[in-house]
């Protein structure tokens, strides 16, 4: 076992250190490689580090098309099952605000497990800008998950601030908020979800409702607020 | 309390008319739903009778609003009476527009008289749960063994109702089936009529 | 030609933690120590070689040839790795290790039980991995 790992340290130690050498084995990389998995923007750099990032050779995917391929389920399952989640939290919070708190922290436990799933089907690269990343939340991330389109609009002079706007919700279907819960805001597991996907991309983000259809607005509507954008570079702070 | 199935029309809204039923999502938004219900109440027990519990009571209000909504919708408020019929309707109707699939089997219990089975191969709601070694024979099906105890409790026929493992000959997983045990009440009223 | 055969499986979270070790191949099963040290080592390497590589915006190692197997790694863009050590020459490592990161998002993430970054212990994750490897195997010996 010894000399294996010895084996791999040698080599990956000289992968480092070729990498700078000119050491031209492109032919040897097409005679292994179907054409398909070369990307027409081969750099040109060493072997070793290619960019060549996977998604750039098949191409972002609509939601449409996602959406198509998936497994769907009847939405009533959904919206019948997020119900009894928001009863659940009711009858054992009692206050409408831990109520809000709590469907908020429960998104956000999604979206740090469900952003994977939406990067691996969407085939999406990392986005240049924040205009772009929520358009791909808009058109791509709610039509594949939920198999609604929303839209973006209301964009700030910087363009780290806008909306997410959307009609037709599956979490609400039917649902009417007695009195008892005034201030409750029935759908907050969707901020929790934006907020804790864009985290795992190294985006920090405040999402909060303007506008929702159950409080007798005619839209559901959020506002997303891209607050810090910190991609994490070696040596990690937090390394031991 | 939040009500499934009643039609309020918000006066400024799109008008919707009754949902056909044919909506969909992907069955990756209810997965991560559901994995969530069941991780919160892990966090709300301290041990797995009490989690059973807790997902066979979330199970149940899903459950008497199915009723509700597919009373109306598909039977035209028709209401079972016989004991078969609710076991029907739950084996099949239920079963349909919850998981879009009939269930695998309907079978009466050979020990007792007062207990039916509704057998799966894998239950939807388990597609992608794995239960770890340490918690036995936890089933997170509890959820749906919830979901038959609201039709049938909503439709008159009080019973108990619980998810199991059943391992199978020959196969690498086991099937769950969803034990009904009726209440003496029902066995009384279903010899009256004739049963 | 081209025996193309799988030696070992790893997937490190965005940590450099190992979460996951399968072993294919006939040389037996790394130690665990070992397993720890060599994924630590490769996430290190990974990082620097990101830093170390002239284009700008550069993802880190995706592909590592030498005499005895080729490194396939794959980095999700939430800082995941998964990487195989194969024969060298092995086609479609690049299709397959996607294919698990699809197993992964299913299998894994959608467990309530699992808990995220620590080792994956998904009874569905490993037999719906064994049937993508064995796909794999049985595609590339068939020709």
């Amino acid at each position: 076992m010894g000399r294996c790992i010895r084996l791999v340290l040698l080599a990956l130690v000289s992968a480092c250190l070729s990498s700078r050498r000119s050491q031209s084995r492109t032919s040897f990389s097409s005679d292994n490689r179907s054409a398909d998995l070369i990307s027409a923007q081969l750099t040109g750099t060493k072997l070793d580090l290619q960019s060549r990032p996977m998604s750039r050779v098949v191409g972002p995917r609509s939601g449409d098309a996602i959406f198509a391929s998936v497994e769907r389920v009847n939405a009533e399952l959904f919206t019948l099952t997020y119900g009894a989640i928001v009863r659940q939290l009711l009858t054992d919070l009692e206050e409408v605000d831990e109520v809000n708190k709590q469907l908020d922290q429960m998104g956000y436990n999604i979206g740090i497990r469900l952003i994977d799933e939406f990067l691996a089907k969407s085939n999406v690269t990392r986005c240049v800008d924040f205009r772009e990343t929520a358009e791909v939340i808009a058109k791509v991330g709610f039509k594949m998950f939920l198999g609604v389109t929303a839209s973006v609009t209301n964009w700030d002079a910087d363009g780290t601030c806008c909306s997410i706007v959307l009609e037709d919700n599956p979490l609400v279907d039917f649902v009417e908020l007695p009195d008892t819960c005034q201030g409750l805001y029935y759908c907050n597991i969707l901020s929790g979800v934006i907020r804790g996907a864009l985290e795992m991309v190294s985006m920090k983000t405040e999402v909060t409702w303007l506008r929702d259809m159950l409080r007798g607005d005619d839209i559901f509507e959020l506002q997303v607020k891209l607050l810090k954008q910190v991609p994490e570079e070696y040596p990690y702070k937090d390394d031991e | 309390m939040i009500g499934v199935g009643k039609m309020k029309q918000y006066s400024n809204v799109l008008d919707k008319p009754l949902n056909k039923g044919k909506q969909e999502v992907s069955l990756s938004a209810f997965a991560f739903l559901f994995s969530e219900l069941v991780q919160y109440n892990q966090t709300q027990v301290d041990n797995i009778a009490e989690l059973e519990r807790r997902l066979e009571d979330a199970g149940y209000a899903v459950g008497a609003r199915v009723l509700e909504l597919l009373c109306h919708r598909e039977k035209g408020n028709r209401k079972e009476t016989r004991l078969l019929g609710i076991l029907s309707f739950v084996h099949s109707t239920v079963w349909k527009v919850l998981f879009g699939k009939v269930a695998d089997s309907l079978e009466k219990g050979t020990e007792h008289e007062d207990e039916y089975m509704i057998s799966e191969k894998e239950l939807l709601v388990n597609r992608f749960i794995s239960i770890p070694k340490d918690m036995g024979t936890f089933n997170c099906g509890a959820f749906v063994a919830g979901i038959v105890r609201g039709v049938l409790d909503s439709a008159g026929f009080p019973a108990v109702v619980t998810a199991h493992f059943v391992p199978m000959e020959g196969q690498q997983r086991p099937r769950t089936t969803i034990l009904i045990k009726f209440a003496e009440e029902v066995l009384r009223r279903e010899a009256r009529l004739g049963g | 030609m081209a025996a193309a055969a799988i030696y070992s499986l790893f997937i490190i979270n965005k940590s450099g933690g190992l979460i996951y070790y399968k072993e294919y191949g006939s040389a037996g099963r790394m130690d665990t120590n070992d397993s720890l040290r060599v994924a630590s080592l490769w996430h290190s390497m990974h990082a620097i070689s990101q830093q170390l590589s002239p284009t700008v915006g550069c993802s880190g190692i995706e592909l590592l040839e030498a005499d005895a197997f080729d490194l396939h790694c794959f980095q999700s863009l939430t800082g995941t790795k998964f990487f195989v050590v194969c024969e060298p020459g092995t086609l479609h490592m690049d299709a397959l290790l996607k294919v698990i990161y699809e197993l992964y998002t299913d299998y894994v993430l959608k467990n309530p039980f699992y808990e995220m970054e620590m080792p994956i212990r998904c009874e569905l994750f490993d037999l719906n991995l064994s049937q993508a490897v064995q796909k794999d195997r049985v595609a590339l010996l068939g020709r």
